[in-house]
């Protein structure tokens, strides 16, 4: 899986999901689920325990679909449901079934979204952008400069509000008290990164190198065809 | 001096990316603190509400780089800019994250859009807003099959997700926008050209 | 010599509707020069700078005149013909070469004749790994051939091969500088221009990068360095040219012989060449002499034109510094003279300057924490009142995670008191409640090193204003035992504002009264809020005039250069009526004169009663300034002695020991002997 070439691996899932999105086909949702979480489980070299920790929000996510489905589902017709909480609901059969519409949704997306996040390395995704989808540099050059600044941008996160704390001050997560000082230096820094680009020489259309080529293959392809193609096969005969 | 020119030069680019950086940390924790409220409202069925309630912190990016550079094409390149930063950082969305941000960042861009650019107020702030959460909202129909909850459910969703989305994208964004302008940063955008 | 940077006539401004940063200048570098631009902070050299290397007016602001690069241009991106860098004259003709404006390099042929070096080394680079932004460069050069070759041989040149896969976040600034040195080397760029190189980095770093830059000026790259100090440069300088705000440079350049004799031009224009500047810190240190300063920027080093006036006034607090002889050398007119004063014995250096003996901060088998792990462990030490107390360590040792857990901002096990009271550390750092953080928090005050993250004022006189204000409120509080005392002290420490506060510092002084007051003034809220407010404004200008900030009150804090951010955030802290005071690197990215001045103002609220520990790699700095100085090194913080101090200097700043610093152990203990030595003079 991580030897696929990365831009072609996202555009594959991106049909699938889309695919995937047309009907609502619970088997094939779930199976969707179970074997894309499987092979990233098998995949050599995946954090396993950090895998099954960011399992958590989606699954939760499914759990709160499902419930929410239950209760408000429209699939009753006329016999509307009587919401009181933890109060006696009659469970109709079709509500159910959206219930499980929904949350085996959310699982499969979440499963694609597993597999991709766990078997590819963002660099190589911008460089493939840029070699195979004819992303202008400045842009994948830009995104990945800013991302790399992630971990820095976290921690100045926590600074800030250290910071407030020391002097007294309360402020929410999203709170502009926040913000300013972060937003003050991204654009300090945004200006310096630019300005150090360019005096390593970095000019839009002046020709490049490539130190990091990220080959396609036919592996790609197939994979392109052969998930989709499951999945086609899946809506159709499942 | 510099003029309002439409192409993206670098120091913008590498702006916008920023930016969505800083609102990507600022979004985990703020989803840290929804997931909470959703897992609490799990049981009564009401937890897609939490994730509606910080919905608006998704758009944050596109509007205020919408709003301080001004220039056709802002919002929306912003907004999958921001996406491909979410993949990159490896959200659980997966893949659909960008296609995701296409859609909304078109919501916000048509209204700039039918501005032609060049008004930039409090409501056309507010409209862009309402018109990304309007375009996502449509795309959740596709995405997360919105359609099969009952009417009331969805006109919920509806409202929390547009007030969320007037209060974090529009009213926060244009307050620090301006807020930034005020103190001179922004001399080289063209949000503190039209300041001075 | 032939020229290789020349501009005429070129002037810049940042907002064409104010003055310009410079008007009508002209100057030139000829190959394989090495020049020193000079000039204090704030004289527009660093805008110069990136005029002449080709940023300016593309990123900022608007320029007219010209400046021109001088040889072939490189349209296909091969070398000019010759070998880089050799004058291709001997010396003494002047060859005049062809000359093309700069403005008609696009950036990747720009980058082939100059590269810039930036002052601040976290924001230059765009990739994460060292050897992967080395290779981004020569992508960006079209390197035909093995990139990845290229790029190893390039980072060996500057020693940093052990690093090729190190992430970029983790190396130290001195690294960073070497890492950006190494871009430049990759774009072949025949002269590099850098921006106050030094500014942020400790000693050793500067050590090394000097001896690289040195070396790369021997095989030719000609040099164009800004800076406020020449020590490092000397040994390979050609000639200094002093920044002004017009005219031609070049007439009034300086060569290396003509230093002493010009030593006046130096101070004339507010600048050091070696640490004499110090000499008056340690001297008013030693003696508890404190000075009264206003602060004048036109008057260089002339913050001291003391008086000593301040001095016995000042020491009507319990608190005053006593039992030190006082300066034999003349407590007045205490300009940075060069310490011609007999080198006191050990005992004496260190001496214990708060006269109550009360202890501040004491730490007991004290555990701190980075994150989940415990980072330092059994730590013990002693912080007595009104003393100032510096922690010096290499970058990451953990100065700054200690100054956190002393601000409570940290997570710590272990017995911790501060100021008699025990500060509860909770291990998830969570556990106070607002009531007490108030309580701690209005007494411990922590400057960060980046001041900029604890604004949040609109305006710097909002941002005094709101902190007076939440101070007042905290005055109100009912602990009456705590408020009277702490609000006797504050009224003393303000004492020497003038008359305008008055009025507050009555309301101050009676605790329990003031309650009666507000009392009374149920009636008439308003207006007690009115006359509260212009109290408060007025006290604010007071304090901002102090420091030097009143012209621009109206102004948006992010809006001041980094030295004055300092001074803001400073202050904001000390009117929150603390008792100890933290710092983060306080003399990070300043010059001398911004640095002394904050100094200046630490010592008058020293002397009457404030406890300061300062995190710094200032060493200089620490050993003029400090009354104890801490080690933190390997998890661990030991107080060092006179004789260790100087022994870990001289280690930690070899090219540098001999000429510069005017203490007479450093040359004793190299022979041998250690502190012991009576003779005066610094001879040279």
């Amino acid at each position: 899986m991580k030897k696929l070439n990365p831009g072609w691996k996202l555009l594959s899932l991106i049909i699938a999901s889309l695919l995937l999105s047309t009907t609502f086909h619970i088997r094939l949702n779930l199976l969707v689920a179970a074997a894309c979480l499987t092979v990233t489980f098998c995949t050599p070299g995946v954090d396993r325990r950090r895998l099954l920790l960011s399992m958590i929000p989606f699954l939760l996510a499914a759990l709160g679909m499902f419930t929410a489905g239950l209760c408000f589902g429209s699939g009753g017709g006329t016999e509307g449901v009587s919401v009181s909480a933890f109060g006696q609901r009659t469970l109709y059969a079709s509500n159910l079934t959206t219930a499980m519409q929904l949350s085996s949704r959310i699982l499969a997306y979440g499963g694609l979204g597993m597999l991709y996040a766990f078997t590819s390395n963002a660099f190589e995704l911008v460089m493939s952008l840029m070699q195979q989808f004819k992303l202008p540099p400045k842009f994948a050059y830009g995104i990945l400069a800013a991302y790399h600044f992630f971990p820095v941008v976290q921690e100045e996160y926590f600074i800030v509000g250290s910071a407030l704390k020391v002097r007294g001050v309360k402020a929410g997560p999203v709170s502009p008290k926040r913000l300013f000082p972060m937003l003050v230096q991204a654009m300090e820094r945004s200006e310096s990164l630019a300005m150090a680009m360019e005096s390593r020489g970095f000019e839009e259309n002046a020709p490049r190198a490539v130190a990091f080529s990220v080959p396609v293959g036919l592996a790609d392809y197939l994979f392109l065809a052969g998930l989709n193609g499951a999945i086609l096969a899946g809506l159709t005969l499942l | 001096m510099e003029k309002k020119t439409n192409t993206w030069k670098l120091k913008e680019i590498i702006l916008v990316a920023m930016t969505c950086i800083v609102f990507g940390v600022v979004y985990l924790a703020a989803v840290y603190l929804a997931s909470f409220i959703a897992s609490a409202l799990t049981p009564f069925g009401l937890s897609p509400l939490g994730n509606e309630l910080v919905f608006g912190v998704w758009f944050m990016a596109a509007t205020l780089s919408g709003y301080i550079l001004q220039k056709p094409s802002a919002a929306i390149v912003s907004e999958v800019i921001a996406s491909v930063i979410e993949v990159l950082l490896g959200n659980w969305f997966g893949p659909m994250v960008i296609v995701a941000g296409i859609i909304q960042g078109a919501g916000a861009e048509i209204v700039f859009a039918a501005n032609k650019y060049r008004k930039f107020d409090g409501m056309v702030m507010y409209f862009a807003s309402a018109g990304a959460c309007v375009t996502s909202f449509l795309w959740s129909f596709v995405r997360s099959g919105y359609g099969k909850f009952s009417i009331p459910f969805l006109v919920m969703l509806f409202v929390i997700r547009l007030i969320s989305s007037l209060v974090f994208s529009g009213f926060i964004c244009k307050m620090t926008g301006d807020g930034l302008a005020r103190m001179g940063l922004l001399k080289g955008y063209e949000l503190g050209r039209s300041h001075e | 010599m032939s020229k290789l940077l020349s501009c005429e006539n070129l002037t810049f401004w940042y907002d064409q509707k104010k003055a310009p940063v410079f008007s009508g200048i002209s100057f030139s570098v000829s190959q394989g020069e090495m020049v020193l631009l000079m000039g204090p902070s704030g004289c527009g050299k660093s805008t110069f700078a990136y005029c002449m290397a080709g940023l300016y007016p593309e990123y900022a602001g608007h320029m007219e005149g010209n400046i021109y690069l001088h040889g072939e241009m490189a349209v296909t991106g091969k070398l000019p013909s010759g070998s880089y860098g050799a004058p291709e004259a001997s010396a003494g003709k002047y060859v005049e070469t062809e000359k093309y404006p700069l403005s008609g390099y696009g950036p990747a042929a720009r980058a082939r004749k100059l590269s810039i070096l930036f002052q601040n080394p976290d924001n230059q680079f765009c990739m994460d790994r060292v050897d992967h932004e080395v290779m981004f460069a020569l992508e960006n050069m079209n390197f035909q051939g093995d990139i990845r070759r290229r790029a190893r041989s390039l980072l060996a040149q500057v020693g940093l091969l052990e690093e090729e896969m190190s992430p970029i976040r983790i190396l130290s600034g001195g690294m960073k500088q070497k890492l950006a040195l190494c871009t430049a080397l990759a774009t072949e760029a025949q002269m590099l221009v850098l921006d106050e190189p030094f500014a942020n980095l400790d000693p050793a770093s500067c050590a090394s990068l000097a001896a690289l830059l040195a070396k790369l000026n021997r095989q030719g790259t000609t040099l164009l360095v800004v800076d406020h100090r020449p020590d490092w440069w000397r040994p390979f300088l050609s000639r200094v040219v002093f920044m002004e705000k017009e005219g031609d440079l070049d007439a009034a350049s300086m060569s290396p012989r003509e230093f002493e004799a010009g030593k006046e031009a130096f101070l004339a224009r507010g600048l050091f060449y070696d640490d004499d500047w110090l000499g008056g810190i340690r001297l008013s240190r030693r003696s508890g002499c404190v000075e009264e300063t206003a602060f004048r920027p036109d008057a260089p080093g002339a913050g001291s034109t003391g008086q000593d006036a301040a001095g016995p006034d000042a020491a009507a607090g319990p608190d005053a510094p006593e039992s030190n002889a006082p300066d034999p050398a003349g407590g007045s007119g205490k300009q940075y003279i060069s310490d011609s004063q007999p080198c006191r014995k050990p005992e004496t250096i260190w001496s214990d300057t708060s006269g109550s003996g009360e202890t501040m901060v004491s730490a007991e088998n004290l555990t701190i924490f980075h994150g989940k792990k415990p980072f330092m462990e059994k730590l013990s030490f002693q912080i007595p009142k009104g003393s100032v107390t510096a922690l010096v360590g290499a970058c990451g040792s953990g100065k700054t995670t200690l100054l956190h857990a002393l601000a409570g901002i940290g997570r710590y096990k272990g017995n911790l008191q501060i100021h008699g009271r025990t500060a509860k550390g909770s291990l998830w750092g969570r556990g106070r409640t607002a009531k007490e953080s108030l309580q701690a928090n209005g007494r411990i005050g922590l400057v960060f090193q980046n001041p900029r993250f604890q604004f949040l004022g609109q305006t710097v006189e909002e941002e005094i204003l709101m902190t007076l204000e939440a101070t007042e409120r905290g005055r109100r509080k009912p602990d009456k035992r705590e408020m009277t005392a702490n609000s006797k002290e504050t009224g003393q420490r303000w004492q020497t504002d003038g008359t305008g506060s008055d009025q507050k510092r009555q309301t101050d002084r009676t605790g329990p009264g003031k309650e009666k007051q507000a009392d009374a003034a149920v009636g008439n809220p308003s207006a007690q809020i009115q006359q509260k407010e212009s109290i408060l404004t007025r006290k604010a200008h007071e304090l901002l005039a102090g420091f030097g900030l009143l012209p621009y009150i109206k102004d948006s804090p992010y809006a001041l250069s980094q030295g004055q951010q300092r001074r803001l955030a400073l202050l904001a802290m000390l009117v929150c009526d603390c008792s100890l005071m933290l710092l983060d690197e306080p003399t990070y990215a300043q010059d001398e004169q911004a640095t002394r001045f904050i100094l200046t103002l630490l010592e008058q609220q020293v002397a009457q009663g404030l406890t300061v520990i300062m995190a710094t790699h200032d060493l200089a700095l620490a050993e003029a300034f400090a009354d104890q100085v801490f080690l933190v090194d390997k998890g661990n913080v030991r107080e060092l002695s006179a004789c260790e101090l100087q022994e870990y200097m001289h280690r930690a700043m070899p090219g540098h020991a001999s000429d510069c610093l005017p203490v007479n152990g450093v040359r004793n203990f190299r022979e041998g002997t250690c502190c012991n030595t009576p003779e005066g003079g610094n001879a040279k």
